[in-house]
Parts: structure tokens; C-alpha cells; sequence
């Protein structure tokens, strides 16, 4: 097949195409987040492979051990001069001489030394990346149960199986709680202390307990930590995860924190979860069904037998299968089905805005005031002569969410116009010179020296040199400048939230 | 041996400095791509995302050639696959995607105007024809890369190229 050869209006498409935006300047950023994820619960998982494989390992030492009255030959290993030990197990007679099948462990503390039963558990095959299995099983045997069993020269305590150790380093040590069953996750003993999420406000009759606790109803806005266990009472209960991160519920569910990933486990109902942008990955679990969300919006059902999920922006992972934005997928034991359109719930009725970010002026902004003459006084941002402006930069750079709102609380003094300015980084800019764009919307005070709110989504907002540009979804902010024509601006607060559409 | 296979030879190693490499050299053509493909920004980000965290996930598959095309192929496997899932809704978008109203140019349009309207019309095209003019065009691919990457024939590229560009020529050739 001979090459075409070439035509003039090629030229015009390679322009045409080469002038269209690249990938937007939180791309890489948001892959290299992703991939981190990846690779976290990967690690995890093969983590979790290898103390699983350890504990059986470690169970096999100690049924083998068992059987064949191990403590006979014990003393000789480490100590040969030792006396038999003084603790024989109860339940065996006194030892005989039994043939001495193994072979010296010698003393390093590996747990693989002597059996070739001992042996299989070495770690092969590399586990999946992502399998439901890691919360479930997190409080599963630790692997140093192997190690203790086989190098200790001490008798061997009675204990029947492998014992978890507390999981978390920094568990409450908690009081007079009786020990859980080992390898159960349903109860756990002692709530652990990492603060997880805050409650917001009060639902009426919610419930929480932690491990065999008595339900109990919380406190407004109280702090919850890893193992909380929630039941809703009457409606909806919204709570704000320690990353930033939105939920809300209905039903019953256990929150867990795992190194910065947030897990629910769900007992019934419906959850909803809005990570976009925060970086702080959100597992779900019902009825062993899976669904990670590193970046995103959905809702997850506990359903009969399965998890079903709805993806409300970003994108969320069930059972290893992707779901994107306004799609539903369903996981059950007959696997995961194919995605459909999302058609709306009224769970998200009324649902509070999201705050991304919020200047309340009682300090300076972290990205720092313009310094033009305004001042802080009380809370509030003042300014009254030029260059009359009222303005901070973002720090770190603001990223414009699907559904940003911005509100403005202030008061004029006799001033006739109002101009907001955004400056953002634009990745078609980003070739150019100057790689700001500026978005620019004009308005008139509603009052003269009154207090009143500006609610403006800010994908309304239009590109200064190009009315039909606008804000738009990764679109990085640079500051908040407000201009005024008149005498006096001042401002209570100024804050970016996201709605859910 | 080129210096994208050195790049994936390294990353099959482990490493992250390479695979930063292959990010910055490749993301804004095939954020592009998928974006000619999907015509829709998150979708387009999605699939290029894709894209790459195969190539991260199984370094190995790439097996020399292109791999801007090999990025591209993925990158349009996952937008359509994304597509044929939503159907009914994509269906939608095209259809409020196409203008109604004949383009007609203004006399001294301005440049960037004028590009933006023939990137506006490529969108319009159907996707087999969209994909293979713009990878031979602006890509700049072989008839022989174009065809791996839409999973077709040679000719049958030769053809969405040559029926493209009669288009494309018909409504623009006299301002290009």
C-alpha cells in the first residue's frame, strides 16, 4: 500500500489540532496519584498475602509441633545443657525419647528452618493488585506468630492458634474490654485512635458505638475514629472525613482508616462519598463486594447479596471494573454487570456543599493578602481607597471542581459596580508568554451598607477575552480579586464549595 | 533502538524517571487523541489516563514500534469501549455536537477562529475517518501505524483519509 501522498488542507488539520489543548496541567498529577493508589493497595495486598501465608505456616509449626511432642527435642537446640523445660504442655505425658526427625533449626529466626511442610509458604505468585479481601482481613494473624513459634526454645505456650496482635500501633489500650475472637473483624475490642472523621452536626436518633460498646448517641460534630460504627436514625447523617472528603449515609456502616485509605464496610443502605480531588482513596464493602474510589463522587448500595454503585464524577473501581461519571454497575456472585446510565437519587437532596476552600479573615490567606492598602479588622477584609480591590492568592493553586460555587459575604458603601476577577492557569496559555487567563464577571450590589451574599457557580464565570470560555473543571485558581467602583468594600467571607449537581 | 523502547526498557526496571519521561512526551498528544475520539473532556481524560496506567501496570506489552501509537490504541480501545457503554447518551451529545448551520467564513476570520472551526468540523466526522486523518495529518503516523491503532486495514485508512479530506477540502479548501 503506497503512502498517500501529501494534500495542503493536511496542513490545516495538523494546525487545527495542534492548537487544541493537551492534557490539562493536573493530569500527570492526577496519574501519578492514581498509580500511587495502585501501587499502595498492591502493596498491601501482597503484604497481606505473605502474613497470611506466614500464619499458616505458623499454625502448621505449632498442629506439628503438637504432634510430635516437639518439647522433647527443644532443649536441644538453642541449649543443649539446658534442662527440659519446666513447663511441659498439659497435655502431653512426659517425653520420651523421640527419634529426632528434624534437623537442627540452627538459630536464625526464620520460620521456614526444618519442615518441608514448613516450606511451602514461600511467596510466590504474585497476588492481584487489588482484592477485596485486604479490609476484611486486616486484623488477620500477624507474621511474627511464626517466628516466635519456631526459633523460641521456651515451651511452648498453650495458646491453640495463632493470636492477632493489636493491629494498630497506636490502639487505645483499652481497658476491660474482653479479648475479640481471633481473626474476627465484626467487634473490635478497642477503638482506634486515629481520628477518621467528624460528624456533621446532629441526625436525628444516629447511633455509635465502637467494638462491643453500647450504641450511643454522639455528640454534635463529634470526632469519630477507625472502628466507628454508625447507625442512622430518621434521615440521612453527613459526616467529613479527615482528608477533606464528604459522606453521607443511611443504614448501618463501619468506618476504618488504613494507612490514608478510608474503608466502609456496609451493613445495609446507601452511602455517598465525594473524594474528587483530595487524594484520599475511599473503599466500600458489602456483602464481600468491593469498590475503590480514588478520585470521585458515588453512591454505594448495599444491595441483596451485592454492592451496587452509581459514579457521580471521577471514577470508581468495582470488583476491578471501571465505572465512570453518571454510570451504575451492580456486583454480585454473578459478577459485575455492565454499566447503565445513572438517572438520579433523591438520597442527594439537599445534600450541604463541599468546602474546598474558605477565608474568613480572621488571619491572613495562606497564599497571603495583595497588601494594596486593604486590612484584616475583626474578621473581615476592608478597603477604601485605591486601588480598590479586595484580594488574596490561592495556596496551593485552587482546582475548580464540576459544581464549584462561589460565595461572597459583604458590604458596600456607596459603590456602583463590582468586578470579580479569577486568574487561572490555562494549559492552552501555558504555551504562551503569559500562562494566566483571566475570568472576569461583573456585578451590582444588591444593598449600600447592608450585608449580603454573592452565589455564583463558578463555571458561570467567563474567560475575560473570550465570553464563550469558561471556567471549567481542572482549571487551576490562582486568587480571588474583587474590584469595586465606589467608597468602601468590605468582606466577611469568601468561600468556594462544590454542590452535587 | 529507539528511545521509547529505552524508555519502556527502563521503566520495566522500575524506573519512575522514565516513566515521567514518557508521560511528558506523550500526555498532551494523547490527551488530544482521545479527546478527537471522545469529543468529550472527561471522558478524553479518562481514556488517556487509561492509556498510561497500562503501560505502568504492564510495561511489557509494549513491544517496540510506536509507542505514541501504542498509547493511542489503548487510549481509543477504553474511550470506545467507554462509548458503546453509554450509547444512548453519546448519541445525544452528537447530535448536539454536529452544527446545523454550514460553516461559512468571514472574510478575514481570524487564525485561531478559523482553527478552532475546522477542529469544530473534524469532531463531525465519523470516528474512523476523524481518528485516521488526524493521526496521519497531525500525528503524522504511517498508514501501517494508523491501521494497528484503529485496528483495521491499510486501505481501508487510505480511504477514511482520502473521504476526510474531500470533506474537509470541500468545506475549507479555499481559506487553507
Amino acid at each position: 500500500m503506497s503512502e498517500l501522498p501529501n494534500d495542503p488542507i493536511d496542513e490545516l488539520i495538523q494546525r487545527a489540532h495542534n492548537n487544541a489543548r493537551g492534557a490539562p496541567p493536573s493530569f500527570k498529577g492526577r496519574l501519578r496519584a492514581r498509580m500511587a493508589a495502585e501501587a499502595t493497595v498492591w502493596k498491601q495486598t501482597r503484604a497481606l498475602y505473605i502474613k497470611l501465608v506466614v500464619a499458616v505456616a505458623a499454625v502448621l509449626v505449632v498442629a506439628l509441633a503438637v504432634g510430635m511432642n516437639v518439647e522433647l527435642f527443644l532443649p536441644n537446640r538453642s541449649n543443649p545443657a539446658a534442662p527440659p523445660p519446666p513447663q511441659a504442655r498439659d497435655d502431653q505425658p512426659a517425653p520420651v525419647n523421640v527419634p529426632a526427625v528434624q534437623p537442627e533449626p540452627g538459630p536464625q529466626p526464620e520460620p521456614r528452618q526444618s519442615d518441608d511442610s514448613i516450606d511451602k509458604p514461600t511467596p510466590g505468585p504474585q497476588p492481584e493488585p487489588a482484592q477485596p479481601d485486604d479490609i476484611v482481613d486486616e486484623p488477620a494473624p500477624e507474621p511474627r506468630q511464626p517466628d516466635d513459634t519456631v526459633e523460641k526454645p521456651k515451651p511452648k505456650q498453650p495458646e491453640p492458634d495463632a493470636e492477632p496482635e493489636p493491629r494498630q500501633p497506636d490502639d487505645t489500650v483499652d481497658t476491660s474490654k474482653p479479648k475479640q475472637p481471633e481473626g474476627t473483624k465484626a467487634e473490635p475490642e478497642s477503638e482506634t485512635r486515629i481520628a477518621v472523621a467528624t460528624l456533621i452536626g446532629t441526625a436525628p436518633r444516629v447511633q455509635l458505638c465502637y467494638g462491643v460498646q453500647d450504641w450511643r448517641e454522639p455528640e454534635p460534630n463529634e470526632v469519630l475514629y477507625s472502628g466507628v460504627q454508625l447507625k442512622a436514625g430518621r434521615s440521612a447523617v453527613d459526616i467529613m472525613l479527615a482528608g477533606g472528603a464528604y459522606a453521607r449515609f443511611d443504614g448501618e456502616l463501619r468506618l476504618e482508616r488504613v494507612s490514608d485509605t478510608y474503608t466502609f464496610v456496609l451493613s445495609d443502605d446507601t452511602l455517598y462519598v465525594d473524594n474528587l480531588s483530595l487524594g484520599t482513596p475511599v473503599h466500600t464493602v458489602a456483602h464481600g463486594f468491593k469498590a475503590e474510589m480514588v478520585d470521585g463522587a458515588g453512591l454505594f448500595y448495599s444491595i441483596r447479596n451485592g454492592q451496587e454503585v452509581a459514579c457521580l464524577a471521577g471514577e470508581i473501581s468495582l470488583q476491578g471494573e471501571t465505572l465512570t461519571a453518571a454510570t451504575v454497575r451492580k456486583a454480585t456472585e454473578r459478577g459485575v454487570s455492565e454499566p447503565r446510565a445513572w438517572k438520579g437519587d433523591r438520597f442527594l437532596r439537599d445534600l450541604p456543599a463541599r468546602v474546598l476552600v474558605r477565608e474568613d479573615f480572621d488571619v491572613p490567606p495562606p497564599g497571603g493578602m495583595y497588601d494594596e492598602g486593604e486590612r484584616l479588622e475583626d474578621g473581615i477584609a476592608i478597603m477604601d481607597k485605591a486601588p480598590r480591590y479586595i484580594a488574596f492568592r490561592h495556596n496551593p493553586t485552587f482546582e475548580v471542581l464540576p459544581g464549584t460555587v462561589l460565595r461572597v459575604r459583604l458590604r458596600t458603601t456607596n459603590v456602583s459596580r463590582l468586578e470579580l476577577e479569577l486568574f487561572a492557569l490555562n494549559e492552552i496559555e501555558l504555551l504562551k508568554k503569559n500562562p494566566e487567563v483571566m475570568f472576569k464577571q461583573i456585578l451590582t450590589p444588591e444593598t449600600n451598607g447592608e450585608w449580603f451574599e454573592i452565589v455564583l457557580p463558578i463555571e458561570e464565570i467567563p474567560d475575560n477575552k473570550d465570553a464563550e470560555h469558561f471556567l471549567q473543571h481542572g482549571d487551576l485558581l490562582r486568587n480571588f480579586k474583587l474590584h469595586y467602583v465606589g467608597d468602601k468594600l468590605e468582606l466577611d467571607f469568601v468561600e468556594f464549595v462544590r454542590v452535587q449537581e | 533502538m529507539s528511545s521509547d523502547l529505552e524508555l519502556v526498557i527502563r521503566l520495566v526496571d522500575g524506573d519512575e524517571g522514565a516513566l515521567d519521561a514518557i508521560i511528558d512526551a506523550h500526555q498532551d498528544a494523547v490527551v488530544r487523541f482521545a479527546r478527537a475520539v471522545t469529543r468529550d473532556e472527561n471522558s478524553a481524560l479518562d481514556a488517556a489516563q487509561e492509556a498510561f496506567i497500562r503501560l505502568w501496570r504492564n510495561p511489557k506489552a509494549f513491544t517496540g514500534g510506536s509507542l505514541r501509537a501504542w498509547l493511542f490504541t489503548v487510549a481509543r480501545n477504553v474511550a470506545l469501549n467507554e462509548f458503546r457503554s453509554r450509547r444512548r447518551r453519546t448519541a445525544r451529545i452528537e447530535k448536539a455536537a454536529v452544527p446545523n448551520q454550514p460553516y461559512a467564513p468571514r472574510a478575514r476570520a481570524a487564525d485561531a477562529e478559523q482553527l478552532r472551526h475546522v477542529e469544530e468540523y473534524i469532531a463531525t466526522l465519523p470516528e474512523q475517518e476523524r481518528s485516521a486523518i488526524l493521526l496521519f495529518a497531525a500525528e503524522g503516523l504511517s498508514q501501517a501505524e494508523i491501521a494497528d491503532v484503529l485496528g483495521t486495514s491499510a486501505g481501508a485508512v487510505k480511504q477514511a483519509i482520502l473521504s476526510a479530506r474531500q470533506k474537509l477540502r470541500a468545506r475549507f479548501g479555499e481559506s487553507s
